[in-house]
C-alpha cells in the first residue's frame, strides 16, 4: 500500500507570445512555483514519491535558469522523491536536458530520471516502471513494451508513460499510440496496478479500470483545456485504488465572444472585463464582431486598453475588420465642421463605406479626424 | 471711407486750395510740379495721424516759409456711419476742430477731437487697406498684402459665409501636425517608421536563425543515435571477421612450411645438376683436344705441298725477263745514232736560215739609212722656209686687198677709153703703148695719168680727191702686200704658194721617213742592227768551217728543213719502242718479285704449323695422364643418375604444395587483414564523429536556445503588431491630410475667385484676353499666365508689375467698396508703362471707377488722357 502524487506536463520554460515581458516572467515563475506547491502538497498528504509523466521541460533546449530553479524547487522537499519521465518535448536523446551539465551538476538526491524501463524500487514493495521517450517520434508503443515482461510477484507497480492512448487519439496511424487493451490486460493480470500518463493537459480518466489516468498540467497553458491545473493524489493497494484531484493551478485562460453593435453591447464587454477576478493571473481572449459608431468605438477602445493593463494578457480580435467603426452623423455633428472640412469629411465617409484596405484606411482616418476635431481649440 | 473734400491753407507753398471729389468714380487732379498735388494726399495723413502740437519733422516741413503763420488743412470725409469735417492748424495758433455731421451732430476740439477721430477710424477703417491703396510716385513696386482684413471678410461674405474661418485653420493645423508625425514634408516615410520596419525584418531574421540552429541541433541528436547504431553493427562485423581471419592464418602457415621443404629439395637437385654439367664439360674438353691434334697435323701437310708447287713458275718468268732486257739494250744503241743525224740536220737548217736573215737585216739597214738622209734634207728645207700656210694665207689676203683697192680705185677712177682710129703710139705714164687702128685701151686714172700722143697731144688726167684717197689705199695695200711677201722672202703670191708647197712636202717627208725608220729598225738601234748583222755573219762563217763534209749540206733552207724533220721522226719512233720495252721489263721484274714473296711466306707458315701441332700432342698426352677417357665416361653416368633421382623427389613435393592453392590463400589472407584495418578505421571515425557531436550538443544545450527562440518570437510578434498599427495610423493620417488638403485648396480657389476674376477682368483690358492670374494664400499675385506662358510675379517686367499692382488694388477696392473700403489714391503712378499700356490702363481705371472712389494726381495730363468717365480738376497757382 502506498500513497504518491501523480502530475505531468510541467513544460517548464514555456513561453506565450501574447504575454508581455512582465506577465511572462510571472507566468514562468508560477510554473516553477507549482513545483514547490506540489512538493508541499506531497508532504502534507504523506506521499512517498511524486511521478512526473513526461514533458517536465518545454524543450531540451530550455535555458539554464529554468533547469536549476526547478531542481532547486524539488530540492526543497528532500523527503519526497521526484521520478521524472522524458516525454516528447524533452526526450532522452543525445541532446537531452536530463544529461546536460546544468541538470547533472545540480541534480539533488531526491530527483531520479527514469532513463529506461527497468523497474525502480520507489518504496518497500513498490516499483516504478517508466516508458521514457528516447526520440521525438517513437515507432513503437513504449508503454506496452515496458509492461510486457513484468512478472506478477506481488510487487505494486506504478507504470509511468507519456503519449496518446488509442481510445482517445484521433490518429490511428500513429505507431506510438498507447494500447489501452494491453494496459488493461496487464492490470487484470496483476502485473500493473496504476498507469500514470502524461500529454493531455486536462485531468482525464482512461478506460474503465479507474487505474489509468492523465493527471493534466498543474498550470493551464491554453484556452482550450477543459480541466487543467490539477494534480492527482493516488492511494494504491493491491486490491484497491483511490484517486483524488487537487487543484494547484493559479492562472486562468478565459475566452469570450461578443456581438457588438451599439453602446449597450460595449457596456456588456466593459462589465465582463471588470468582473474578472484575479485579473493579473487571467489571460483573456475576446472575439468582438459587429460595428460601432466612432464615439462608441473610442469608448470601447479606452475600456480595452484599461483592461489590458490590469489583466495578465488581453488578446484582441483576430482580424481588425471583424469589428467595424462606422461613423454616424451624431459623431461629427457636435464638432461644428464646416466648409472644406465638412466636404472632406463626406469624402472620407464615402470611402469608408466600401470594402477593402482603402475603406479600412478611410475609417481609420475618420477616427483620427474625430479625435483631432474633438480636442478643444487653442484660441 | 470716402473723401468728399480737401482744403489747404498756407500749406507748404499753397496759400489756398480746395478740391471736391465725387464719392464714386475717377477724379484726375492735374497740375504742374510743386503746385500742391501731393500735398493734398499728404495733408490727409497729417490730419488723421498727427496732433496739432506734433513736433515731428514731417509736420514742421509743411509750415509755409514766407509767412509767419501755421499750415492748415481741412478734410470732409465719410467712413462707416460717420461723416465729419476735420480741420487742423499746426505751428502757430494751433487748432484742432472736429465737426461730426452724421449720425449725430456734435463737435469736438483739441485733443479730444484727435482722439475721437482715431476712434472712429479704428472702428470703421481697415488701415492696412487704406495704406495699400495709396500708390505714390517713386514707391517700391510691392504687392499689397490683402490677406485677412476687410478683403478677406468681403471674400468670405462673397463665398457665402460657409468658410471654416479660424476653426478650420486650427483643425487644419492639427491635421498637418499629425501627418508630420509619420511623413516628411515631401511625403517620404519618416525615419522611425523605416527603422521599425527594419527592426521587424531583423527580428524575423533572428527567429529564423534560431529555428535553423535548433533544427540542426535536432538533426545532430538524431545523427548521434544513428551513429551509435552503426557502431554496434560494426563491432559485430569485426568479431565475425576475426574468426575467418584466424582460419586463414592457420592454412597459410601450413603452406609456408611446405614451401621451405620445396626450397630444400631444390637445393639438393641443383647440386646434382651442377655435378653432371661439370662432367659433361670435362668430356667435351677432351674431345676438343683430340680434334685439335688432328687439325694441326693436317695443316702442316697442306703447306708443304704448296711450297713445292711454286718452283717451276718462277723459272719461266726469269727466262722471259732476260729476253726483254736484251732487246731493250739494242734499241737504246740505235737511238744514239739517230740523234747524231738529227743534230746535223738542224745545224744545217739553221745555217741556211741565218744566211737569209743576214740579207734581210742588211736591207733594212740600207733602207733606214736612206730614210735618214731624206729626213735630214726635209729638215733643212723646213728650217730655211719661212713660208707656212698661214703666211700664204696672209699673202693671199693682202693680195685680195690689193685687188679690192684696185677695183675701188678703178671705179672712181676716171676711165678713159682710148680708141685708136688709126695706128697710134701712146705714152701712158711714160709707158709707150702702140695701138693699132680700131683697138681700144682702157685707162684707169686713180691719181694722175699722163697720156701723151707724141708730137701731138699731151693729156694729164687727174683723179678726183676721192680717187686720190682710194689711190692712197691702193698704194697702202700694195705696200702691205710687199711687206708680207718680204716676210716670206718671196716675190709674189705664186712664189708664196710654191714655197708653202715645198714646206708642206718637207713636212710630209719628215713624217714618212720617221715611219720608215721605225719600221725598219723596229726595236733596235742602228748600231744594234749592225751588230746583229755582224754576229750572224760571224756564226755563219764559223759553221761553214766546222761542218764535216759528209753528209753534204742541203741545197736550200727548205731542203734542210725536210732532212731535219725526217730524222726527228725516226728518233721519235725509236724512243717509243724503247718505252714499250721498258714497260715489259718492269712487268717481268714485278712478277719475279711476287713469286719470291709468296714463297717466303709459305715457308714461315709451315714452320708455325709444325710448332702448333707439336704443342697439341703434348697437351693430349698430359690430360690423359690425369684422367683417362674411360674414367670421364664413368663419372658422367653416375652424375646423371643422381640428378634424376633428386628431380623426382622435388617434383613430388611441389605437386603437394600446388594442391594447397597457396596464391589464393595468400590473397584471401591479405584481403582479410585489409578488411580488419578498414573496420578498425570505420569504428574509429564513428567514435570521433560521435564525440564531436556530443560535445557540440552539450555546449549548445547550455545556451537555452528554445527559450531564446521563444523570446525572439515574442519580440517579433510584438514588433509586427506595433509596426502594423503604426503603418495603419500613418496611412490614416496621410489620407486625412490629402483629402482635406484637396478640399481646402478647392475652397480657397472658390474663395479667392471674386478677387481673381476682378483682377483678370481689369487685366484683360490691359494685357489681352489670354490673361490669367493665380493668387497665393495671402491674396498676392503669385503667377501670371499670358498667351500660354506662365511666369512667377517676380519674373515679370517692371512695367507689368506696376500695372498688375495697380490692377490688384483696383479690383480689391471694387470688392470692398460695398462695405466701406477706402479711396484709391494714385500719385503719379504708371511711370513705367509704355503709351499703349497707358491707354489700356486708362480703360481699366475707368471701369474700376464705376464701383469705387479713385483719385489720380498727375503733372502729365496725357498720362491719364484715356480714362474715360473722369472728372478733371486743374490746379493752378
Amino acid at each position: 500500500m502506498t500513497k504518491f502524487l501523480h502530475t505531468a506536463d510541467w513544460q517548464l520554460g514555456m513561453t506565450r507570445h501574447f504575454l508581455s515581458d512582465e506577465a511572462q516572467a510571472r507566468f514562468t515563475a508560477a510554473r516553477i512555483e507549482a513545483i514547490t506547491t506540489i512538493g508541499a502538497l506531497a508532504v502534507d498528504e504523506r506521499c512517498s514519491f511524486v511521478v512526473v509523466s513526461g514533458d517536465v521541460f518545454e524543450s531540451n533546449q530550455v535555458e539554464r535558469q529554468v533547469v536549476v530553479r526547478s531542481l532547486e524547487a524539488m530540492k526543497a522537499t528532500p523527503g519526497v522523491t521526484f521520478y521524472l519521465l522524458p516525454g516528447n518535448h524533452d526526450p532522452l536523446d543525445a541532446a537531452s536536458v536530463f544529461r546536460s551539465k546544468s541538470f547533472v551538476d545540480n541534480c539533488p538526491d531526491n530527483v531520479v530520471v527514469l532513463e529506461s524501463s527497468d523497474p525502480v524500487l520507489a518504496a518497500e514493495g513498490v516499483e516504478v516502471v517508466g516508458a521514457p521517450w528516447s526520440t521525438k517520434r517513437p515507432l513503437v508503443d513504449l508503454v506496452s513494451h515496458a509492461v510486457a515482461e513484468l512478472p506478477s510477484n506481488g510487487t505494486l507497480r506504478v507504470v509511468v508513460g507519456h503519449g496518446s492512448t488509442d481510445s482517445l487519439s484521433p490518429n490511428p496511424n500513429d505507431p506510438a499510440l498507447i494500447a489501452l487493451g494491453d494496459l488493461e490486460a496487464a492490470i487484470s493480470a496483476g502485473n500493473v496496478h496504476y498507469v500514470a500518463l502524461g500529454d493531455r493537459h486536462s485531468t482525464t480518466e482512461v478506460g474503465g479500470t479507474g487505474r489509468i489516468w492523465y493527471s493534466g498540467t498543474p498550470e493551464p497553458t491554453a484556452y482550450d483545456e477543459i480541466d487543467p491545473g490539477n494534480v492527482l493524489i493516488v492511494d494504491l493497494s493491491p486490491g484497491s485504488v483511490s484517486v483524488e484531484r487537487h487543484r494547484v493551478g493559479t492562472w486562468r485562460f478565459v475566452r469570450q465572444d461578443f456581438d457588438v453593435t451599439g453602446t449597450e453591447d460595449c457596456q456588456k464587454v466593459e462589465h465582463f472585463l471588470e468582473e474578472i477576478s484575479d485579473k493579473a493571473r487571467t489571460i483573456v481572449k475576446l472575439s468582438l464582431v459587429g460595428q460601432l459608431s466612432l464615439a462608441d468605438m473610442d469608448r470601447l477602445e479606452t475600456a480595452l486598453n484599461h483592461a489590458s493593463d490590469l489583466l495578465g494578457a488581453l488578446e484582441r480580435w483576430e482580424r481588425r475588420s471583424d469589428l467595424v467603426a462606422l461613423p454616424d452623423d451624431s459623431d461629427f455633428g457636435g464638432l461644428g465642421l464646416s466648409g472644406f472640412a465638412a466636404v472632406g469629411l463626406e469624402d472620407l465617409r464615402e470611402l469608408g463605406a466600401g470594402a477593402g484596405d482603402d475603406a479600412l484606411t478611410a475609417r481609420d482616418a475618420l477616427g483620427l479626424l474625430y479625435r483631432l476635431a474633438r480636442t478643444p481649440t487653442a484660441s | 471711407m470716402r473723401i468728399h473734400r480737401i482744403k489747404l491753407s498756407n500749406y507748404r507753398g499753397v496759400s489756398q486750395s480746395e478740391v471736391s471729389f465725387p464719392i464714386q468714380g475717377v477724379t484726375i487732379i492735374e497740375g504742374d510740379n510743386e503746385i500742391g498735388k501731393t500735398s493734398l494726399s499728404e495733408a490727409i495723413d497729417l490730419l488723421l495721424g498727427e496732433r496739432d502740437d506734433s513736433s515731428k519733422q514731417r509736420v514742421k516741413t509743411v509750415k509755409p516759409v514766407h509767412l509767419d503763420v501755421g499750415a492748415e488743412a481741412e478734410v470732409e470725409l465719410s467712413t462707416g456711419p460717420y461723416r465729419f469735417v476735420y480741420r487742423k492748424r499746426w505751428h502757430k495758433q494751433r487748432e484742432t476742430v472736429l465737426d461730426i455731421l452724421e449720425p449725430t451732430r456734435c463737435q469736438f476740439t483739441g485733443r479730444e477731437a484727435h482722439d475721437k477721430v482715431r476712434a472712429i477710424l479704428d472702428e470703421t477703417l481697415d488701415e492696412t487697406l487704406w495704406d495699400a491703396f495709396r500708390l505714390k510716385q517713386g514707391a517700391k513696386l510691392e504687392q499689397a498684402a490683402f490677406a485677412g482684413g476687410s478683403l478677406g471678410r468681403a471674400l468670405d461674405k462673397a463665398a457665402g459665409g460657409d468658410t471654416t474661418g479660424d476653426r478650420g485653420d486650427d483643425l487644419w493645423e492639427r491635421i498637418t501636425t499629425e501627418r508630420e508625425r509619420y511623413w516628411t514634408a515631401t511625403g517620404q516615410v519618416k525615419a522611425d517608421r523605416t527603422a521599425l520596419a527594419s527592426r521587424v525584418t531583423q527580428a524575423a531574421a533572428e527567429v529564423a536563425a534560431l529555428e535553423t540552429t535548433l533544427r540542426s541541433l535536432d538533426d545532430d541528436a538524431a545523427a548521434v543515435d544513428r551513429l551509435c547504431d552503426e557502431a554496434k553493427v560494426l563491432l559485430e562485423r569485426q568479431n565475425a571477421h576475426k574468426e575467418s581471419e584466424d582460419e586463414l592464418v592457420a592454412r597459410f602457415e601450413a603452406i609456408q612450411s611446405r614451401r621451405s621443404e620445396v626450397t630444400r629439395l631444390e637445393g639438393l637437385r641443383d647440386t646434382a645438376l651442377a655435378q653432371r654439367d661439370r662432367m659433361l664439360g670435362v668430356g667435351s674438353a677432351r674431345t676438343d683436344l683430340k680434334q685439335r691434334v688432328a687439325d694441326t697435323a693436317a695443316a702442316v701437310d697442306e703447306i708443304e705441298s704448296k711450297v713445292a708447287g711454286a718452283l717451276p713458275a718462277r723459272q719461266e718468268v726469269l727466262a722471259r725477263l732476260t729476253t726483254v732486257q736484251q732487246k731493250f739494250d739494242a734499241v737504246k744503241a740505235e737511238i744514239v745514232k739517230v740523234e747524231v743525224a738529227q743534230r746535223l740536220a738542224i745545224g744545217d737548217r739553221d745555217f741556211l736560215r741565218q744566211q737569209i736573215e743576214v740579207a734581210q737585216l742588211s736591207e733594212r739597214l740600207d733602207r733606214a739609212t736612206d730614210a735618214v738622209r731624206r729626213r735630214d734634207k726635209a729638215e733643212a728645207v723646213l728650217e730655211s722656209s719661212r713660208v707656212d700656210d698661214a703666211l700664204v694665207a696672209r699673202i693671199e689676203v693682202a693680195g685680195i686687198e690689193v685687188a679690192k683697192a684696185e677695183a675701188a680705185a678703178a671705179t672712181v677712177a676716171a676711165r678713159i677709153t682710148v680708141e685708136a682710129i688709126a695706128d697710134v703710139d701712146l705714152e701712158i705714164d711714160g709707158q709707150m703703148d702702140a695701138l693699132g687702128a680700131g683697138t681700144t685701151r682702157q685707162l684707169m686714172v686713180d691719181d694722175s695719168t699722163e697720156v701723151i700722143v707724141p708730137g701731138l697731144l699731151g693729156m694729164v688726167i687727174n683723179a678726183g680727191a676721192e680717187a686720190q684717197a682710194l689711190a692712197d689705199r691702193l698704194a697702202e695695200a700694195r705696200a702691205a702686200f710687199r711687206t708680207t711677201c718680204d716676210e716670206g722672202g718671196i716675190d709674189d703670191l705664186a712664189g708664196a704658194r710654191l714655197a708653202a708647197t715645198q714646206r708642206n712636202e718637207a713636212a710630209r717627208a719628215l713624217v714618212e721617213t720617221a715611219k720608215s725608220i721605225k719600221d725598219d729598225l723596229r726595236d733596235l738601234t742602228f748600231d744594234a742592227l749592225a751588230q746583229k748583222i755582224a754576229n750572224l755573219s760571224v756564226r755563219i762563217a764559223r759553221y761553214r768551217e766546222e761542218r764535216p763534209t759528209e753528209p753534204p749540206v742541203p741545197s736550200g733552207h727548205d731542203a734542210a728543213e725536210m732532212v731535219a724533220l725526217e730524222s726527228d721522226a725516226e728518233l721519235q719512233q725509236r724512243r717509243a719502242e724503247l718505252d714499250r720495252l721498258e714497260k715489259d721489263l718492269s712487268r717481268a721484274k714485278d712478277e719475279v718479285q711476287t713469286l719470291d714473296l709468296a714463297d717466303a711466306s709459305n715457308r714461315a707458315r709451315l714452320e708455325q704449323a709444325q710448332i702448333a701441332s707439336a704443342q697439341e700432342q703434348r697437351s693430349l698426352a698430359d690430360a690423359r695422364g690425369v684422367l683417362s677417357d674411360e674414367a670421364i665416361d664413368t663419372q658422367l653416368a653416375d652424375a646423371e643418375a643422381t640428378l634424376s633421382a633428386r628431380a623426382a623427389e622435388l617434383s613430388e613435393v611441389q605437386d603437394q604444395l600446388a594442391a594447397q592453392d597457396p596464391e589464393t590463400v595468400e590473397e584471401l589472407l591479405g584481403n582479410a587483414r585489409a578488411v580488419r584495418t578498414r573496420l578498425a578505421g570505420e569504428l574509429h571515425d564513428n567514435e570521433v564523429r560521435v564525440h564531436e557531436l556530443r560535445t557540440k550538443l552539450s555546449l549548445l544545450g547550455e545556451e537555452g536556445l528554445a527559450t531564446q527562440l521563444d523570446s525572439a518570437k515574442s519580440e517579433l510578434a510584438h514588433l509586427a503588431v506595433t509596426h502594423e498599427q503604426l503603418e495603419a495610423r500613418a496611412a490614416a493620417a496621410k489620407l486625412l491630410f490629402e483629402t482635406f488638403a484637396r478640399r481646402r485648396t478647392e475652397a480657397h480657389h472658390r474663395y479667392v475667385a471674386p478677387f481673381r476674376e476682378g483682377i483678370e477682368s481689369l487685366g484683360r483690358l490691359v494685357f489681352g484676353s489670354s490673361l490669367g492670374v493665380e493668387l497665393a494664400d495671402d491674396l498676392s499675385i503669385a503667377r501670371r499666365t499670358l498667351d500660354g506662358v506662365t511666369l512667377d510675379f517676380a519674373e515679370l517686367s517692371t512695367g507689368a508689375k506696376e500695372q498688375l499692382g495697380m490692377i490688384s488694388r483696383l479690383a480689391c477696392a471694387s470688392i470692398v467698396s460695398t462695405d466701406g473700403g477706402a479711396p484709391v489714391i494714385f500719385d503719379d503712378a504708371l511711370g513705367w508703362s509704355d503709351p499703349r499700356k497707358l491707354e489700356r490702363m486708362g480703360a481699366a481705371i475707368s471701369k474700376a471707377g464705376r464701383s469705387c472712389q479713385i483719385i489720380v494726381l498727375t503733372c502729365t495730363p496725357g498720362r491719364y488722357a484715356s480714362v474715360g468717365d473722369a472728372e478733371v480738376v486743374q490746379l493752378a497757382s
